[in-house]
C-alpha cells in the first residue's frame, strides 16, 4: 500500500475541524483556538486546506461558522451576480463567495484534471 | 532568422490558445479583438500611483483584539463535563484510526518492529479531547487529577475534570496516563514540551531513557 504524504496531518486537520464545529455551539473561543491550530498545522507542513473546510471558517477569527449560531448567511445581488455573504457574529467580519449559476467557474478540486491518483 | 520567427509565432499562438481555454465561455470570441488593441497611455506611468498605495488592513486578529473578545480567559467554571464527552468519543475513534490499532491488534511491544512507527504516530497525533490522569508530579496536589484535555499549549495541558472545573497542569514535571478505550498509555509530559502545531513536523528519538527528575 502506498502512503499519502502528510497523511497524519490531514487526519489531524479533519479531526480538529470536527471538534471546532462541535465546539462553536458551546464555546466560540475554543472553536477559534482549534481553527487557529488547523491553519498553523497546514502552514507548518506546507499543506493545503480543502476549500470546503476553509470556507466554513471565519477568515479573521477562524471560528467555524454555523448559520444562526456563530454567523449569518445571506444571499445578495451585486452587479447582477449572486453572492453568499457570511457575517461572523464574533468579530463581525464579512465574507463574500460567488455562487452564480451562469458563471462557468468551478473550483480546482472539482475539476476532473485535479485528480492525479487515487490511493486507498 | 526564419526559425526564430517561427518559434515566436508559435509561442504567440500558444498564449492565445491558453487565454481562450482559461477565459469564461462568453468571452472567447473577444480574445483576439482585445489583443489587437494598442495601449498608448499604458507606457506612461501615472503620477498618483504612490498616493494610491494605502496601508493594508491586517487580516488576522491582533492579540489585543483577541483579548477584548475574551479568547484568553476560559474561566474556571465556564464549561460542562457532559458537553465534552462526545468530543472524547470522537477523539478515541480518531486515535484508533491514526495508531492503526485494529490492524496491529493491540499496542506493539517495546522492542518489536512496529514500535518505532507507533511512537512516531503517537507523538504526531492530537491530544485535544483525550482522557488524561496525572500519575506523578513534582507538585503532589496535581497527582490523581483526571479529566478531558481541551487545550494543549507548549508547557501546559488544560483539562476539565468531572466536577466541571478547568485546571491547568504543567507538562514539564508530570507523568500522565492516557485512557484510550481499553488501553492505558503512560507517557512523560516532558517529551511533549513542543507547540502542538510544530509537533507534527518534528522527529522523536525512537527510544528515550526516562530520567526521574
Ligand atoms: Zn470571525
Amino acid at each position: 500500500m502506498k502512503k499519502v504524504q502528510g497523511n497524519d496531518s490531514f487526519q489531524r486537520i479533519n479531526y480538529l475541524h470536527q471538534v471546532s464545529k462541535y465546539m462553536s455551539m458551546k464555546n466560540p473561543a475554543l472553536s477559534s483556538y482549534y481553527g487557529n491550530l488547523i491553519v498553523s498545522i497546514a502552514k507548518k507542513n506546507v499543506l493545503k486546506i480543502h476549500p470546503d473546510i476553509k470556507r466554513q471558517m471565519c477568515k479573521k477569527c477562524r471560528c467555524t461558522l454555523i448559520h444562526n449560531v456563530t454567523g449569518k448567511m445571506k444571499i445578495r445581488n451585486k452587479n447582477k451576480l449572486k453572492f453568499v455573504v457570511w457575517t461572523c457574529s464574533i468579530c463581525k467580519t464579512e465574507r463574500k463567495l460567488p455562487i452564480d449559476k451562469n458563471k462557468d467557474h468551478t473550483l480546482w478540486v472539482d475539476k476532473p484534471e485535479a485528480v492525479v491518483e487515487i490511493i486507498n | 532568422m526564419s526559425t526564430e520567427e517561427k518559434t515566436n509565432t508559435e509561442s504567440a499562438q500558444a498564449i492565445i490558445n491558453f487565454l481562450k481555454s482559461s477565459v469564461p465561455k462568453s468571452e472567447v470570441a473577444n480574445v483576439e479583438a482585445e489583443l489587437k488593441k494598442d495601449f498608448v497611455l499604458g507606457i506612461k506611468k501615472s503620477k498618483n500611483l504612490k498616493q494610491k498605495a494605502r496601508k493594508k488592513k491586517s487580516k488576522n486578529l491582533t492579540r489585543r483584539e483577541k483579548k477584548a473578545l475574551g479568547f484568553y480567559n476560559i474561566s474556571r467554571n465556564s464549561m460542562k463535563y457532559e458537553d465534552l464527552l462526545p468530543m472524547h468519543l470522537m477523539w478515541s475513534d480518531y486515535m484508533f484510526n491514526v495508531l492503526d490499532i485494529e490492524k496491529l491488534s493491540g499496542i506493539p511491544e517495546c522492542y518489536s518492529k512496529g514500535w518505532d512507527n507507533f511512537t512516531q504516530s503517537f507523538y504526531r497525533a492530537d491530544f485535544h479531547g483525550s482522557m488524561l490522569e496525572v500519575v506523578r508530579s513534582k507538585c503532589p496536589s496535581y497527582v490523581g487529577k483526571k479529566g478531558i484535555c481541551i487545550m494543549d499549549t507548549r508547557y501546559t495541558f488544560k483539562m476539565i475534570s468531572k466536577d466541571n472545573v478547568i485546571t491547568t497542569i504543567p507538562k514539564q514535571s508530570s507523568v500522565f496516563d492516557l485512557y484510550l478505550k481499553t488501553f492505558k498509555v503512560t507517557f512523560f509530559g516532558k517529551l511533549l514540551c513542543v507547540r502542538p502545531a510544530e509537533r507534527s513536523t518534528k522527529k522523536l528519538k525512537s527510544y528515550l531513557y526516562p530520567d526521574l527528575n
